[in-house]
């Protein structure tokens, strides 16, 4: 592996921080404490801080629940391998939290539905759509609410992007990135 | 009714529920995986002391400093409970406690407090 071509396309890409590797519980809270320490200490503003935090929680917790290549640790717990990174876009100047999980072909067009319809909307309607959600808790399940994205898209500064790219019969792979 | 107390961890707040005191306390952060399975004990504590015919007046303080989005709706349906509670003649006022800073909090509270009109819910700044 060529360490220096990927250190170089870590600072094209302004990427602070980067992890590829199993996603637990234990894991995402340690990366999210220490991001928020480091952050804290380069001055940047604790809205923004709570925001990435926020964001970045949202997508492991995803990646734990949804990747098509979680394990079960037993009561209710999982783990999953995904990536993710978060770095400053110095063109569009804002953070951004981004992550990469694989996932099954059946999910995608309830996902790019989903997204789609969010994607659409304004602060305004995304809040409301969050309550009524929240209210009716249709997309409940086991380990959450369903309101994961819009959580990231209530919080986001510019659209979310994402992408779907088919792997195989069993296999797609998602990735998302929201600007904060 | 016994009390419960639960100790903070990195991602689930310190919750305090106390039935001689008629005081209903969290702090801290609320972003655990399995947020419903943790929170089931808490829940069936909040609705067994609600289902006692003493009437009193409870205080439910919220001071959470960041929560997830199930934790979201895991607050929703326990404001639900406090709203059910409050039809049935118990006395409960709310207190979400914030940081002037920390306006996702601020936010956070205003729309529980448009959801759920007929609770006395108090948005309070630190």
């Amino acid at each position: 592996m060529n360490m220096l071509l990927f250190k170089e396309n870590l600072e094209r890409e302004g990427i602070i921080f980067s992890f590829s590797g199993t996603i637990s519980q234990n894991i995402l809270s340690s990366i999210a404490e220490t991001l928020e320490k480091e952050l804290r200490s380069t001055g940047v503003s604790f809205v923004l801080i709570q925001n990435i935090f926020a964001v970045f929680t949202e997508q492991m917790q995803n990646i734990m629940s949804y990747s098509y290549e979680h394990i079960h640790l037993g009561d209710n717990a999982l783990k999953s391998p995904g990536i993710c990174v978060v770095g400053y876009d110095r063109a569009k100047k804002h953070f951004f939290v981004s992550s990469a999980n694989v996932m099954h072909p059946d999910g995608e067009l309830p996902l790019r539905e989903k997204l789609d319809k969010m994607i659409a909307m304004d602060k305004i309607e995304l809040r409301e759509y969050y309550k009524i959600l929240r209210r009716s808790g249709k997309e409940k399940h086991g380990r959450g609410a369903g309101l994961g994205f819009l959580e990231m898209a209530k919080k986001s500064s510019l659209p979310i992007e994402y992408a779907i790219s088919h792997l195989d019969d069993k296999r797609s792979f998602f990735e998302i990135k929201v600007y904060l | 009714m016994e009390n419960l107390h639960i100790e903070a961890t990195k991602y689930t707040p310190e919750i305090d529920l106390n039935a001689e005191k008629n005081m209903l306390h969290f702090s801290g952060k609320s972003y655990p995986e399995n947020t419903f399975d943790f929170y089931q004990p808490i829940i069936a504590w909040i609705s067994a002391y609600f289902q006692e015919e003493t009437k009193r007046e409870t205080v439910v303080e919220m001071d959470i400093i960041y929560f997830n989005s199930s934790s979201s709706k895991l607050f929703f349906d326990l404001f639900d409970i406090l709203e059910e509670a409050r039809q049935n003649g118990q006395k409960i006022t709310v207190h979400w406690l914030y940081d002037a800073e920390n306006e996702n909090a601020l936010e956070a509270g205003e729309d529980f407090k448009e959801d759920f009109e007929s609770l006395d819910f108090e948005l309070i700044e630190k």
